[in-house]
């Protein structure tokens, strides 16, 4: 299932907000715990700050004693000063360790001696100047406030001590939250990053892809548009609910309707149809909508100079989910050019039917008329020679010879001639065709021509073929003919009939070892009237090749032949040999 | 005119094939009641004894009618049809005696019912030949039916 892009960016920046708010939230959580570490890092200092001023003011109470006594000063300002002070860090001290139940015990425990001492001082202010320092009493007093001064500073330096670990652990945490926090902060930002830069990279490459789409659909659609202008195909679009039409430019120019004109309906279509083709054009629309059929039809439109164009529509029809037709989308091509062409080959052809009749009606009267006349030459010479030959001069009868025997030559050209015409245009009927039966009927044929040679033909097994029987007949005729014609120096004349692969395909053939032919001349062998030997020499019209070549290439296949002069001749033909072959070939 | 007993009637246009004709007959002793005419029209108004032949008797047909294809006036083939077509000409044998042995004609001639297509050979004694041996079958082998 492909995801859609609107779809991956949304859950891009989804992920990434949601995550970016879980590390917003996780940061502020660390930042706001690492603050409260820092305050009681800073609380714990406080305290034995505190605790140091305590300390401190124990000792300043002494001091300010001991100045007192030694200086014999009458003022106790200083010295109560000191005390109020004492006591002040004192209420402090436990306002800072409220939070801590053991150092307020210790507190607690601490302010009766300290109190106790504080009161040690009194007596000894209120005894007069005079007593000296070396007086016992006050000797043993002095001595008890340094043992009561010392237990105390004991007792807070056990507290300090206390604050000291304190402080070293909370610190610890401090620093350790510090780190944390900071690791945190990194890592979800650099895991936002990377989530952006995903989601951009995926987005890029979607959208380089569309962009990809968007090109080869511009580029199809540009050859679409250049196919429909070279093939000048118009196209066409009616939205059959509304009746409105569409039409394209090249449609516009095909329907000589002005290219500014854009709304039309569907009469302005019907109205420039030729009246004669409404129906019709009615007729494939009411299928195409009845039917869901294709719209197919061919019609003539007028243009308003008066000329009339032929116009091949096609379309197809939009149905809603009920059936009901919502509109057709089609095409209009001209096809007056192929209509006219269509039209002048029609005329062509009659043109050509009338011209091969007016051939067949001359080769007829020639074959009729020429021979009438030669035949009456022929016979009164003939006539003349036995009613008068004793009364001429031996010369006048040779020359009657020579008419007749240029009457015979006569005749046999226009024989010749008439065959080649008639193999030209002779209706061809194929069937299959025993070839090597054939063969011998003609070889048998031809023998009793020349009942004075002796001749040995060979023939061998041949593929049937599917030609025509009296066609292909003439061919072996022909073929078979020269064969025995040109072999007629030949003391032991031998002529093979075959059929053998060559390089130009399978073809049946006719050997012979007569006279041959040198092969420079293969190229006139098979033209009409193209003789390698005098009449004289070898008797014959020059027509007998070119009637079996024209055979051939009329039943779809080729003729040729190889010669060498005073060793023989072989003349090839291929033919169709089985019934659906024929089509392949020229005919 | 009038006319006794034929036994061959030759429909032959051109005058040098008709001389021809005779003289291949009469060399081979068989000219004795021949007559020839000059077109289609002619052969069929001695045939029905119509029109110059009107008096002629109907009761002795030729044995036999060499017929030249292409004659003035009504072609041989029309000739062929309008013989085959009638009861009392519908017998006779009729042979095609052409110069041209185009295959429609053949084809055609023998759908009407001729006896016999016979191409002219150019060559005299060839063509003396086969008058010969026409009149020879025709006239004195072959058995026609009694009118």
């Amino acid at each position: 299932m492909r995801v859609s892009l609107q779809f991956k960016i949304l859950a891009g920046f989804g992920f990434s907000f949601i995550m970016l708010c879980l590390i917003a939230v996780a940061s502020y959580r660390s930042l706001s715990h690492l603050t409260s570490s820092n305050q009681l890092v800073a609380h714990t200092q406080e305290t034995i700050a505190g605790l140091n001023a305590l300390e401190a003011g124990i000792q300043e109470i002494q001091i300010a004693y001991r100045t007192i006594i030694i200086l014999e000063e009458p003022t106790s300002d200083r010295f109560t000063e000191t005390v109020v002070k004492l006591n002040q860090q004192l209420e402090f001290v436990q306002y800072l360790t409220r939070d801590n139940p053991r150092q307020q015990q210790t507190l607690q425990q601490l302010s009766q001696p300290l109190q106790a001492y504080l009161a040690s001082f009194q007596p000894l202010l209120n005894q007069p100047r005079t007593i000296t320092t070396n007086d016992p009493q006050r000797r043993v007093a002095l001595s008890a406030q340094l043992t009561q001064s010392h237990h105390l500073r004991e007792r807070l330096g056990e507290m300090k001590k206390l604050e000291n670990t304190l402080l070293f652990q909370r610190s610890q945490a401090a620093e350790a939250e510090a780190r944390q926090t900071m690791g945190l902060i990194v890592a979800g930002n650099l895991a936002g990053l990377l989530v952006m830069v995903g989601a951009a990279f995926l987005i890029r490459r979607d959208l380089r892809l569309r962009l990809e789409v968007e090109q080869k659909l511009q580029r199809s659609e540009e050859r679409l548009q250049l196919a429909l202008q070279s093939g000048e195909v118009g196209t066409w679009h009616w939205d059959i609910v509304n009746d409105n039409l569409a039409w394209s430019d090249i449609f516009k120019k095909m329907w000589d309707v002005p290219l500014s004109q854009t709304i039309f309906h569907y009469d302005d279509f019907i109205t420039r149809v030729h009246p004669e083709d409404r129906p019709r054009i009615n007729q494939a629309i009411q299928l195409a909508l009845q039917n869901k059929q294709q719209y197919q039809v061919e019609y003539r439109i007028v243009w308003r100079n008066g000329e009339i164009r032929y116009i091949a529509a096609q379309g197809i029809c939009l149905f809603n989910p009920d059936g009901k037709p919502l509109r057709m989308e089609g095409l209009v091509q001209d096809i007056t050019r192929n209509k006219l062409a269509a039209q002048r080959i029609e005329e062509l052809n009659r043109e050509l039917a009338a011209r091969i009749e007016e051939l067949e009606s001359f080769s007829y009267s020639v074959s009729h008329d020429l021979r009438t006349p030669l035949r009456a030459i022929d016979g009164f010479s003939r006539v003349v020679l036995e009613q008068y030959g004793a009364t001429l001069p031996p010369e006048a009868q040779r020359y009657l010879g020579l008419v007749r025997n240029g009457t015979k030559r006569m005749s046999n050209l226009i024989d010749d001639l008439l065959t080649l015409s008639r193999v030209t245009r002779q209706q061809i009927k194929r069937q299959k065709i025993h070839q090597t039966q054939l063969v011998h009927q003609c070889v048998d044929e031809i023998r009793e021509a020349y009942p004075d040679r002796t001749i040995e033909v060979n023939i061998a097994d041949l593929p049937t073929c599917y030609s025509d029987p009296v066609l292909v007949k003439q061919v072996w005729t022909n073929l078979l003919a020269n064969a025995f014609k040109y072999t007629r120096s030949q003391p032991e004349a031998v002529i093979q009939v075959g059929f053998r692969e060559t390089p130009d395909g399978a073809a049946y053939f006719v050997q012979d070892n007569g006279i041959g032919f040198d092969m420079k001349y293969v190229g006139k062998l098979f033209g009409v009237f193209q003789r390698l030997h005098s009449s004289e020499e070898y008797e014959g019209t020059g027509v007998g090749l070119a009637i079996v070549r024209r055979i051939v290439n009329r039943l779809g296949g080729r003729a040729w032949a190889e010669g060498v002069p005073h060793q023989g001749a072989t003349f090839y033909f291929t033919l169709p040999l089985q019934e659906d072959s024929y089509d392949l070939g020229v005919h | 005119m009038t006319l006794g007993y034929i036994e061959l009637l030759l429909a032959e246009d051109s005058p040098t094939d008709r001389e021809l004709t005779l003289l291949a007959l009469r060399s081979n002793k068989l000219a004795n009641q021949i007559h020839v005419v000059e077109d289609g029209a002619e052969a069929l108004d001695f045939l029905f004894a119509r029109g110059a032949y009107a008096n002629r008797q109907l009761d002795h047909p030729p044995k036999v009618i060499l017929l030249d294809l292409k004659l003035p006036k009504i072609d041989g083939i029309e000739v062929l049809r309008q013989v085959r077509a009638h009861p009392q000409t519908a017998h006779i044998p009729v042979v095609i005696l052409t110069s041209s042995a185009e295959e429609r004609d053949v084809v055609e001639s023998y759908h009407l019912g001729v006896n016999s297509y016979i191409v002219k050979p150019v060559d005299f004694e060839q063509f003396s030949q086969v008058v010969r041996q026409l009149g020879l079958y025709w006239l004195l082998l072959n058995q026609s039916p009694l009118p």
